[in-house]
Order: C-alpha cells, then sequence, then structure tokens
C-alpha cells in the first residue's frame, strides 16, 4: 500500500510537470505566430495597435506575459476572448464544451458497444462470410472520413427520408444523427481489435479447458474470451474517447452543433491567445486524467500489471 | 524563406495544440465564414440585385397589406456566431448587422445607401465651413425600458467608445470628430471631444476637418447611444447576454446567451420603436449554421427562410427563382510590389493587368453573382450629389482585355529591364475564393508572360497580413470592403502615406486629387466627386493596381419575403423594412 501511495504522489507529479511543459510549449509558439488577434487588424493603424497591445498586455515582453498569465492561471482566471468581445473564455467553453461530450461519450458508448458486438461475431465465425463482411464494415468505417458519413446520413435520413432532423441542436432527436456519425471510428476500431484479441484468446489453452468443461460455444466467448479481450481495449478507449468529448469541427459544423471543435480551430487561425491556451489545457488535461485513470483500471483489472515494487508507466 | 518559417512555427503548434482533434476533422470545407481581409463575412443577408426597388413598407390601410402574410416571423441562418452586442466592439459584419436592427444611431441608411433620420428629427445643419454639425433629435425615440433617449446618451457613448480604457478596433470612425484622435492618443482629456449638448434634443458635433460624407459615417454602430444609467448599472455584465442590455431599434434581442456562446438568438418586434407601426415582422429566429450544404438542406426542406451561399451552391442555384444576388460591393483587386525593380516598370503592371479577363472571371469561375471589375469602387456606392448617377457607372472604361497587347508590353518590359527569367509570389489568404482566382491568375501568367514562373502563397489572414507589410510579395490579391458610402473609403487605401498600401504604390498626382477632393473641396459636393473621379482615372491609367471583380453575396431567400434591405458597406442589412407575404 505505502508502495502504491508513493507511486500514486508521483504519478500525479508527473501528470502536472507534463501539463506545464505543455502550456508553456503552446504559450510560447502560439505569441511566435504572425499577426495579431484583433480582428479588424489589417485596418488598425500602428498607433492603434499600440493603445490595444498596452490594453490586452501584449506590449509587456514575453516572459513577463507569461508570468502574468501563470498569476492569472492559479486563480482560476483564463482570460477574455479576442474573437468574441468581453467573453471570458471560461464561461465560453464551459457552455460550448456540454454538447461536444454528450456527443463524444454517446458516440463513444455506441460505437464501443456495436463494435464488440461486431468483433464477437467475427471471432466466433472466424473466416465465414460473416466475418468478412463485420471485416469490411471494420475498413470502411475505418477508412471513411466522417464528414461523408455525415453528409450522407443527413440526406438520407433527415433530407429524403425525415426521420431525424437535419442539424442544429435541440431535443435528444438531434443528437442522433452526429452520434452515429462518431460513432464509426471506434465501432470500426473496436469491431477490428475485438476480433484479433479474441481469436487469440480462443486459441489459448485455458478455453480448451472450458470447452472441455462443457460450455456452449456462446458462454466461453462470452465469459472467458469477451473480458479477456476487454481488457486491452481499455487503453484504447481512453484517448479516443478525450478527442471524442473534445469536439469534431466537422461533424459539428455539417450538423450545426454549438460545441467547440470549430472554436478551437478558429481561435488559432484568429491568434485568439486565451482561447487557444485554455482549450489546450482543457483537452491535455483530460487526456492525461484519463490516461492515469486507464492505467489505475489496467492495474485493477489485469493483476498480472499491479504495480510491485517497481513501476509502470502509462505511455 | 519567412514564410517558411512562419509555417513551421504554425505547423508547430498545429501539431502540438490540436493533436487528435484535428486528426478526426479530415478535409475541413473552408466555409465563407473564413476571415476574408475587411471583407463583410457572407452569409448574412444582403438583398434583392440591382436595380434595386425601393424599400417601402406597403402601407397598413394600402392594397399590398391585404398580401402580408398573417404570421411575420422568419428564420434566418447564418454562417457565424455573433461576437458582440456593445456598439463600440462590433467590428465584424455580423455584429454591426445584429446591432443595426436591435439599436439605432442619428441615421439609418436607406435603399439606397443614403443617410436618413433615425435618432435625429433630420439631416444635420452644416455650418458653411463644414465644420459644425448641428442635430436635432427624435423626441419620440424611446429605450426599451421606456426612458427617454436624449444628447447625452450619444455624448456619453460616443466619450465611452474612445475612453483609453475602452481602447478598441473602431476608434478610426471617430478621425472626423475634432480632437478624438488626441484623446485617443492620450494628450487630451476625454471632454475635450468636440460633441456637446446644447440641449436634451439638440446635440452639436465639431469636426476635425470637414467631410461631406460625414453623415454616412455617422450610421455606423459605435455612433449608436448607450444609456449611461444603464450602462454603469450593469458594468463587466453590460452586453453580455440579451438580458443585460436595452435597445432602441426596430427589434429587441432575446434569447442571446452570449458572445460566442449562443448559437441561436431572436429579435422581436420592438414595442417602443418611435417607428414601430412601418415595421411588421414580429420575430426573427437566428441559426449559427456554419456548414453551407446544411444550410441548404436546411432551406430546402423550408426550415429556413434564408440562408448565405458561395461557391458551388452559388453556381448551382443560380437559376432557382430564390436566389438572390447582392449588391457588388467588395473589391478583389490585384496589388503590385512597386518597390521591385519590375514594376516599377509600368509596362509590366499594365501587361499583368491586361492579361485579366475579368468577365470570365465573374461569370466562369466564380459565377456566385459576382461582377467583373469596372475601376475601384463598386457600385452603388456613391451617387451623384445632383443627379443620383453612380459613381462606379459614370467613371467611364478604363479596364480592360487585351493579350496580344499585354504579350508586347510584357516583351517590352523584360527588353528594357534586361531580364530573362522572373519568379513571381502572389500572396493572398485563405478563401474559396481567393484560391479560384489566385489559381487562375498563376495560370495566366506562367502561360502568357515568357519567363514567368509563379508561386502562389495563400496563407491565413495573420500571416498574409505580416507578408504584405513587409513587402514580402511580388503582388497580393485581396479583397476590401468600403467602411462608409463614399469612394474615398476604398481610394485612400492606394494614398502615400497609407498603412494598408502594402504595394507602396506612390504617385503624387493621385495624392494631390484626393488630397483636393477631401480638404479643399471637402464642402463642394459636385467638384469633390469629380476630383475622386479624376483620382481614381489617374491609378486606373497609371495601373497602379489591378481590379479584378466586385464580391456580391449570393444567398437564398425564400421568394416571400420580401424588402430586406441590404448595403454596400456595415451594417449589411437591414430587416426594418422587410415582411412576408402569403
Amino acid at each position: 500500500m505505502k508502495n502504491f501511495s508513493r507511486h500514486l504522489i508521483k504519478k500525479v507529479g508527473i501528470m502536472l510537470l507534463t501539463l506545464w511543459l505543455i502550456i508553456t510549449c503552446t504559450f510560447f509558439l502560439i505569441h511566435s505566430l504572425p499577426g495579431s488577434p484583433y480582428v479588424n487588424q489589417e485596418k488598425l493603424t500602428p498607433a492603434q495597435l499600440e493603445i490595444l497591445n498596452r490594453q490586452a498586455g501584449l506590449d509587456k515582453p514575453l516572459p513577463e506575459q507569461y508570468l502574468i498569465y501563470f498569476k492569472n492561471l492559479a486563480r482560476g482566471d483564463f482570460g477574455t476572448s479576442f474573437q468574441f468581445k468581453n467573453q471570458p473564455v471560461t464561461k465560453l467553453l464551459l457552455n460550448r464544451v456540454g454538447p461536444s461530450v454528450q456527443l463524444g461519450f454517446q458516440a463513444i458508448l455506441t460505437g464501443t458497444v456495436m463494435g464488440v458486438i461486431l468483433g464477437m461475431i467475427s471471432a466466433m465465425r472466424q473466416n465465414t462470410w460473416v466475418d468478412s463482411i463485420v471485416t469490411i464494415i471494420a475498413i470502411l468505417g475505418r477508412s471513411i472520413p466522417n464528414f461523408v458519413f455525415a453528409v450522407i446520413l443527413q440526406y438520407l435520413f433527415a433530407v429524403k427520408l425525415s426521420i431525424f432532423p437535419i442539424a442544429l441542436w435541440g431535443k435528444f432527436s438531434y443528437t442522433i444523427l452526429p452520434t452515429i456519425t462518431l460513432a464509426m471510428a471506434p465501432m470500426a476500431n473496436s469491431a477490428r481489435f475485438i476480433r484479433t484479441e479474441m481469436v487469440e484468446v480462443l486459441n489459448s489453452d485455458y478455453i480448451e479447458l472450458a470447452r472441455s468443461k462443457g460450455l456452449s460455444h456462446w458462454q466461453i466467448a462470452c465469459r472467458h474470451g469477451l473480458r479477456n479481450s476487454l481488457i486491452p481495449l481499455i487503453t484504447l478507449l481512453g484517448p479516443m474517447a478525450v478527442s471524442l468529448m473534445t469536439g469534431s469541427l466537422v461533424v459539428e459544423n455539417i450538423y450545426a452543433v454549438p460545441g467547440i471543435g470549430e472554436q478551437f480551430v478558429k481561435s488559432i487561425i484568429t491568434n485568439d491567445y486565451p482561447t487557444i491556451m485554455a482549450i489546450t489545457i482543457l483537452y491535455s488535461a483530460m487526456l492525461i486524467i484519463i490516461l492515469f485513470v486507464v492505467d489505475l483500471l489496467y492495474g485493477l483489472v489485469d493483476p498480472r500489471i499491479r504495480v510491485t515494487g517497481g513501476e509502470r508507466l502509462a505511455a | 524563406m519567412k514564410s517558411r518559417q512562419s509555417s513551421l512555427t504554425i505547423g508547430l503548434v498545429l501539431i502540438l495544440s490540436l493533436g487528435l482533434l484535428l486528426a478526426a476533422c479530415g478535409g475541413s470545407q473552408a466555409n465563407n465564414g473564413s476571415p476574408e481581409v475587411s471583407q463583410p463575412s457572407p452569409g448574412g443577408t444582403p438583398s434583392s440585385s440591382a436595380p434595386q426597388a425601393p424599400a417601402t413598407v406597403p402601407d397598413a390601410s394600402g392594397e399590398s397589406s391585404n398580401d402580408l402574410a398573417a404570421a411575420q416571423e422568419i428564420t434566418i441562418a447564418l454562417s457565424q456566431e455573433l461576437n458582440s452586442i456593445d456598439p463600440i466592439v462590433a467590428v465584424d459584419s455580423n455584429s454591426s448587422s445584429a446591432q443595426n436592427n436591435i439599436y439605432e444611431g442619428l441615421y439609418r441608411l436607406d435603399a439606397q445607401a443614403r443617410p436618413i433620420p433615425a435618432g435625429a428629427k433630420a439631416l444635420p445643419e452644416i455650418s458653411a465651413d463644414g465644420l459644425t454639425y448641428t442635430i436635432q433629435l427624435n423626441e419620440n425615440a424611446r429605450w426599451s425600458n421606456g426612458a427617454a433617449l436624449t444628447a447625452d446618451d450619444y455624448i456619453y457613448a460616443w466619450s465611452r467608445a474612445i475612453a483609453a480604457d475602452n481602447a478598441a478596433e473602431n476608434q478610426q470612425f471617430f478621425t472626423y470628430v475634432k480632437n478624438a484622435d488626441k484623446i485617443i492618443s492620450g494628450e487630451l482629456d476625454i471632454s475635450e471631444l468636440g460633441v456637446r449638448k446644447i440641449d436634451d434634443y439638440t446635440l452639436e458635433i465639431a469636426m476635425e476637418k470637414p467631410a461631406t460624407y460625414f453623415t454616412s459615417v455617422l450610421v455606423s454602430t459605435p455612433f449608436f447611444p448607450l444609456s449611461p444609467g444603464y450602462v454603469e448599472s450593469q458594468g463587466a455584465a453590460f452586453g453580455s447576454d440579451s438580458d443585460h442590455a436595452i435597445y432602441n431599434g426596430p427589434f429587441i434581442l432575446t434569447e442571446f446567451s452570449g458572445p460566442g456562446i449562443g448559437a441561436d438568438w431572436v429579435y422581436v418586434k420592438n414595442d417602443t420603436y418611435w417607428d414601430k407601426d412601418n415595421v411588421i415582422l414580429e420575430k426573427i429566429n437566428i441559426k449559427v449554421v456554419k456548414e453551407t450544404g446544411t444550410a441548404v438542406n436546411l432551406f430546402s426542406v423550408g426550415e429556413v427562410d434564408q440562408i448565405g451561399i458561395a461557391g458551388e451552391y452559388a453556381q448551382n442555384e443560380i437559376n432557382n427563382p430564390a436566389f438572390v444576388s447582392a449588391n457588388a460591393s467588395t473589391l478583389a483587386f490585384l496589388g503590385y510590389n512597386h518597390t521591385s525593380e519590375l514594376f516599377k516598370n509600368k509596362d509590366a503592371r499594365e501587361a499583368i493587368s491586361l492579361l485579366i479577363d475579368r468577365g470570365a472571371v465573374a461569370t466562369n469561375l466564380l459565377g456566385d453573382g459576382s461582377a467583373a471589375a469596372t475601376g475601384i469602387t463598386p457600385y452603388n456606392l456613391q451617387a451623384h450629389p445632383v443627379t443620383g448617377e453612380d459613381f462606379a457607372r459614370t467613371l467611364g472604361d478604363y479596364v480592360y482585355t487585351d493579350v496580344e497587347r499585354a504579350k508586347e508590353l510584357w516583351e517590352r518590359a523584360r527588353g528594357d529591364l534586361g531580364i530573362t527569367t522572373v519568379a513571381l509570389d502572389i500572396i493572398s489568404f485563405d478563401s474559396d475564393r481567393m484560391k479560384t482566382v489566385g489559381a487562375y491568375l498563376q495560370g495566366l501568367l506562367e502561360e502568357n508572360l515568357t519567363g514567368v514562373s509563379v508561386n502562389l502563397n495563400i496563407t491565413p489572414v495573420s500571416v498574409f497580413m505580416e507578408n504584405a507589410k513587409k513587402q514580402d510579395f511580388s503582388l497580393y490579391l485581396v479583397t476590401w470592403g468600403p467602411d462608409f458610402s463614399d469612394a474615398t473609403s476604398l481610394l485612400e487605401l492606394f494614398e502615400s502615406a497609407s498603412g494598408n498600401n502594402w504595394g507602396l504604390y506612390s504617385n503624387p498626382d493621385y495624392d494631390a486629387a484626393l488630397r483636393a477632393a477631401n480638404n479643399e473641396l471637402a464642402i463642394d459636393a459636385v467638384g469633390r466627386w469629380d476630383k475622386l473621379q479624376e483620382a481614381e482615372r489617374i491609378i486606373l491609367t497609371d495601373f497602379g493596381v489591378s481590379p479584378i471583380f466586385f464580391q456580391s453575396t449570393a444567398l437564398l431567400r425564400n421568394v416571400k419575403l420580401k424588402d430586406i434591405i441590404y448595403h454596400t458597406t456595415y451594417p449589411i442589412y437591414d430587416y426594418k423594412s422587410a415582411y412576408l407575404v402569403n
């Protein structure tokens, strides 16, 4: 137990260090981008630019700006957006991250469940036409970009069949098409992954034992095969979940979802420093925490990887 | 080399910060909301193409009222969020159009871009020297909380706009008002601003120098009034959402959850508006839809009444009865680097200009309602003070194509300069239209001019600006929208001293003509018009820049939705007079 808490403290320390490194690198890199964050910068005179810079604190030397930024950050102040006038970045993000997280969560859930089922069927019916079809689905799901899915689904189910809304944000029904679109990649990934894992597991010795105990084909698959294959899937799901929950520019645009995907990309193009920083911090923090949780879960689920005297670090 | 460094930095940042987020994005389609140099971001709601019918509201008792739809509610899709509802920081087309519908300044623009009284009772009384404007205020004007609108509200708003701690991107609008520049730079106290209250309903403006077009400038959002009591009571919360503002325009804003947050909002008819009898629409729902394809789908099923379209979508829909092409108001032009030996040579500039087939660019390449440029000043920007004729249409024929002559001129320039091959850098900023036209120019120059190779460098606007300001280019391709309804707004761009004269074009005759128009002749409307035309002819015959096309905004609009006014300058569109028919 002592080992474990020491491991935990060290782990948290490394996490904070990682976050600090990311913040620092991003801070200096974005400030080295050409241009200014003002909307109509091409029409500003040098004198005006000077006043605006002074007001925004952009006239100070970069290291000083960096210290100020950190001081504010420690107070939980992420600054004010340039692009959206007088809007605190914290409020901006808190209000827009909801739809992105909801869609990401729904997508990862749907995608993984579907993927696991498909992967299982595929492994159980290895080298049959069922297997081939699942493989084809998985390859298509992985290789077709999601904006193609988005456009096709929208045209088919919303414009032609009028089953779901075309776009915009409202009731649950508005989330279905974007969820399906975003679920394609996790579905394909987990289907392929589960198939490979299960085929391997099903050929292990202990499966032979289970079989000799008289368990049915499907019982073996669920109790032994699936459980053992799910463990490595966790590592795959963590980062995927983060990337889905932080919003997808294209899917959010096509379905007119008020998420943060587009805001991030636009903030970079417009040099909206505080917004870039805040989204980067949000994204990295989520990723770091999820990786940490995955690491812990991994140890809990699989005793073979549990921390002993030494330690194991997540990649 | 510089541009490579910048793109390297950008690349690093993108990789570091975007990571997986972008990996999932595939091919993002630059929407019409992408930043364009001073281009009023489209997706807005300009109105029908020229010739434009006067936007008269059907008389309540007149015949046309029988056609009015029972439910006066419309839904409009925009491609951008609302950036701000604080007038002093409205710098984009969306914000300024929104604010023009919920607030109102001294004047509004009518369908012909002429200022008409709104917050003022009549057009200003201008002193003989053009230096003093006396404006009687409209005593019926009210705030949405019922309070009267007085001279104090204007003085407060203007002082707030130029106060040092409010330094906003809009301050240049105040340069006409006496002492404004000195206050902004901190030399004078805010109380020295050249505006004073004669009585509650009379305002006097002292000018820094005469400018006949100042009344048109007064329609801009930074000149909108604000209620000092209300704004001060809200503190930092002012304008943070629709509940933290009061309105004096034809509509009031509701259901807006804040700049950048709200992806939809609603305008509701303002019952305290002085001219409410001439406002017919009861409710306007705005939805932010960034993807043109999605907007087209929503429009096709009737969920929205108006959308902005561009590129291929516009080309496909051009025969749709719902297709509307707004006045082509923004100039797209090719600028030369006048510090380079090559483009100091007039033959070289003329050769390039004569190659460009502007009609083909507008109709075949863009095909979205844009028009071939006939000069620098777009159509419907300025009308003759006496005859009412359009500036652009009376200028004469100075922009034309002659490929054979272009080739001759090019050979002559090559001979004179003693060059055999030349590599040209065309810089432009990231937008669909600029990419299309840039690629066309690249092909055109390489094909027709001996020894020319063209490198087309299209970057985000901030990178473009960096290169442009350092003259790190041979040619630059940009769009530029006028700030106010006067040719000066575009022509001053190429004055020797202009900070935005990136090609460093310098012609004493041109400068003198412009100076005469805006100084000696500042209050002689006709003499001024002639000088402005002279200036434009000087730069066109000197091939100082080469206009290419007048960019229009294309949209699909419910054929039953009438009389949305479109302006060539900010605020782009006005719903005050709009209505639905059966």
